[in-house]
């Protein structure tokens, strides 16, 4: 995890960023643009005891920040994740609140921001936005709205909850899961065949990562403290098939995907997202220019290390 | 794909250009259908309008972003540039989510309410593509109306696409077909061509159709110079079937120099007086002979670019489409529903 920190004339300021994959990376990469330093500090997601230390470590090093943002971005599931593994991510999404309560009776300013999914809660759902309904189909998303319910209760103890709920983020991380896009790309590269799960005509809303990084600077640039809980849906807006994306990646990488299909009606439904839904100052980085971005950061990333592996 | 939902979605794509004395009525006219639709519990909804500002040089702008405003359906979509009707269109596809998508012009000339008869249209045939047909000319001038009709049916003899001719902006497309064709498409590949690649199940509905702004002010949004474009762009997108003529025209010369060349030289052999000017004749035969090995090489050359031509045009080897969503909209349409609000 990281300590991020920044003194104004307002007062010194402090994120605590829980995550190193695709968004983590890309909001710490974000913030230090904005100028805030950053320091890595352990946490140890295996064992309680020591987490309990290092929590101790982490209000030490905050100091006395007179607003505090705890950011969770340490998702580790997906659509196919379990009850028993979604019960464990929401069990570390528990202990962080409960670390937020700590430091809120320290500080006057706690806010807790957490990335949850719109997939998971509107699967099959299209022109998503705020009025839409919740429609857990699976573990995941099921375990997704337990941790919003967590966080929005913080509510009660002078912490304001911020969730944003994600459409389908694209971008290079070393760390953290593939996604779809990168996952194409190694596949093109090494001539390989990948298996695409859902439909060519499946549509998923595609947002780059590096614009929920910078939505995220700029929220937390902003000098007024939020004082309602809300809750966000960070997406691009424009529904695109996953023909689409292909054609978009081919067109990237100039060569062809060997794939195959494999569609069923739980992995093929559309979800969409109202453009009308998304905040306004995000930024919105088009489909191409974003994989063209992650291809180029890829690419750097073996060169720099050969260790890492297509 | 519509997933077994007991919706199924319509997307409107509006390219705009100068319509700012149109578009409120459009999008009243518009919620008028969406309205009736919920009225008769009809399966389908219109679940959004996607006004594509494709650089408008009037006051449409704004009043694009007004509309959105007051109505959560409108989508507002701002091109950079003034890219064109076509490309302007191919956006608003992209951005939409329907099961089925409808292109309109801005104007009016396209009633809203006829929709429901091109869905109907649709699902009574299986199709994947309705087209409206003017039932007379829509500009109700000879000059104006028979130049677009020749210029059709001369594309449909060039390339072969027959439904060439039944080519409207007022058009119902199966949306994973719309979204496929939109985004394999190209800035000089003409969208209906495109549309033949991936289907045959293109149908026309005759309708009565005007264009009120060039009946009201003599203009229409299309120019002559756009009108060149747009034929210009559909023989470039297609097939030419005049391609092959050239690699048989040279396979012809070729034949004709072989035979000249033997009555020639048998003539020669049985009556040596047979030509009268030594040289020449051979010379002729030669450069026949020759002629059509360049013609034939020729037809060769532009066949295999052509090859690649249609391939960077997005044609696919193939395309998988699931119509299964047709038998609820043909269960509500056939049962009566009305047509205009």
């Amino acid at each position: 995890m990281k300590v991020l920190k920044r003194s104004s004339a307002s007062g010194d300021r402090s994120v605590l960023l829980f995550g190193s994959g695709l968004i983590g990376s890309a909001v710490a990469q974000s913030l230090c643009s904005a100028g805030w330093s950053d320091q890595s500090l352990p946490w140890d997601w295996n064992d309680r005891a020591q987490r309990d230390a290092q929590s101790t470590v982490l209000s030490t090093s905050v100091g006395d920040a007179t607003r505090i943002d705890i950011i969770w971005a340490a998702g580790v599931s997906g659509f196919a994740s379990s009850t028993a593994d979604m019960q464990a991510e929401t069990m570390h999404v528990e202990e962080v609140a409960s670390m937020a309560r700590v430091l809120a009776q320290r500080s006057a300013c706690v806010t807790f921001h957490l990335f949850s999914s719109i997939g998971g809660l509107h699967e099959g759902q299209s022109r998503i936005g705020p009025g839409s309904p919740t429609s857990a189909r699976r573990p995941y998303g099921e375990g997704k709205l337990a941790q919003e319910s967590h966080v929005l209760a913080l509510a009660d103890f002078k912490i304001v909850p911020r969730v944003y709920r994600l459409s389908s983020v694209y971008g290079y991380a070393r760390n953290g899961r593939r996604g779809l896009f990168p996952a194409m790309i190694a596949a093109m590269l090494r001539n390989r065949s990948l298996v695409v799960f859902g439909a060519p005509s499946t549509l998923r809303d595609y947002v780059f990562a590096n614009d929920i990084g910078d939505y995220i600077a700029t929220t937390l640039d902003g000098s007024s403290f939020p004082s309602e809980p809300s809750v966000e849906f960070l997406a691009s807006g424009k529904p695109t098939s996953l023909d689409e994306a292909i054609v978009a990646v081919e067109a990237e990488v100039g060569r062809r995907l060997y794939r195959r299909f494999m569609s069923s009606p739980h992995n093929s439904a559309n979800i969409t997202v109202k453009m009308s839904a998304r905040p306004r100052e995000m930024p919105r980085t088009p489909l191409a220019m974003g994989l063209s971005l992650m291809h180029h950061r890829m690419l750097r990333s073996f060169v720099c290390d050969p260790s890492q592996t297509l | 794909m519509n997933d077994g939902r007991s919706t199924i979605d319509v997307s409107v794509v509006v390219p705009v250009y100068s319509g700012q004395d149109y578009l409120e009525r459009l999008v009243a006219e518009l919620e008028a259908v969406r309205a009736d639709w919920v009225a008769q519990g009809a399966p389908m909804r219109l679940s959004e309008v996607i006004l594509v500002d494709d650089s408008a040089i009037d006051g449409s702008p704004a009043l694009i972003d007004r509309l959105a405003a007051m109505h959560n359906w409108v989508v507002p979509l701002h091109l950079s540039r003034n890219f064109g009707q076509h490309p302007a269109t191919v956006a608003g596809i992209l951005y939409c989510a329907g099961d089925w998508v409808v292109t309109m012009d801005e104007d009016l000339q396209h009633p809203p309410d006829k929709i429901i008869a091109l869905l109907r249209a649709a699902v009574a045939e299986s199709s994947d593509v309705v087209y409206a047909q003017p039932i007379k000319g829509v500009h109700k001038s000879h000059v104006r109306d028979l130049g677009s009709v020749f210029i059709k049916r001369l594309i449909a003899w060039l390339t072969g696409s027959q439904h060439v001719r039944q080519i409207n902006s007022f058009r119902l497309i199966r949306g994973d077909v719309a979204r496929s064709v939109a985004s394999v498409v190209i800035h000089d590949t003409y969208f209906d061509i495109e549309l033949g690649f991936f289907t045959q199940r293109i149908v026309g509905l005759p309708m009565a159709l005007v264009d009120e702004r060039f009946l009201r002010t003599g203009q229409s949004g299309y120019k002559l110079r756009s009108l060149i474009s747009h034929a210009w762009r559909m023989i470039f997108s297609a097939h030419l079937r005049v391609l092959r003529f050239f690699t048989v025209a040279g396979a012809l010369t070729i034949a004709l120099s072989a035979v000249f060349a033997a009555i020639l030289i048998i003539g020669n052999l049985i009556w040596p007086t047979f030509v009268a000017v030594r040289g020449w004749s051979s010379i002729m035969v030669t450069t026949m002979f020759f002629a059509g090995v360049n013609i034939a090489l020729a037809g060769i050359a532009l066949q295999y670019l052509s090859t690649l031509v249609l391939r960077a045009h997005g044609r696919p080897t193939f395309f998988v489409i699931d119509r299964s969503s047709d038998k609820a909209l043909a269960a509500f349409l056939s049962g009566g529903a009305r047509e205009g609000s």
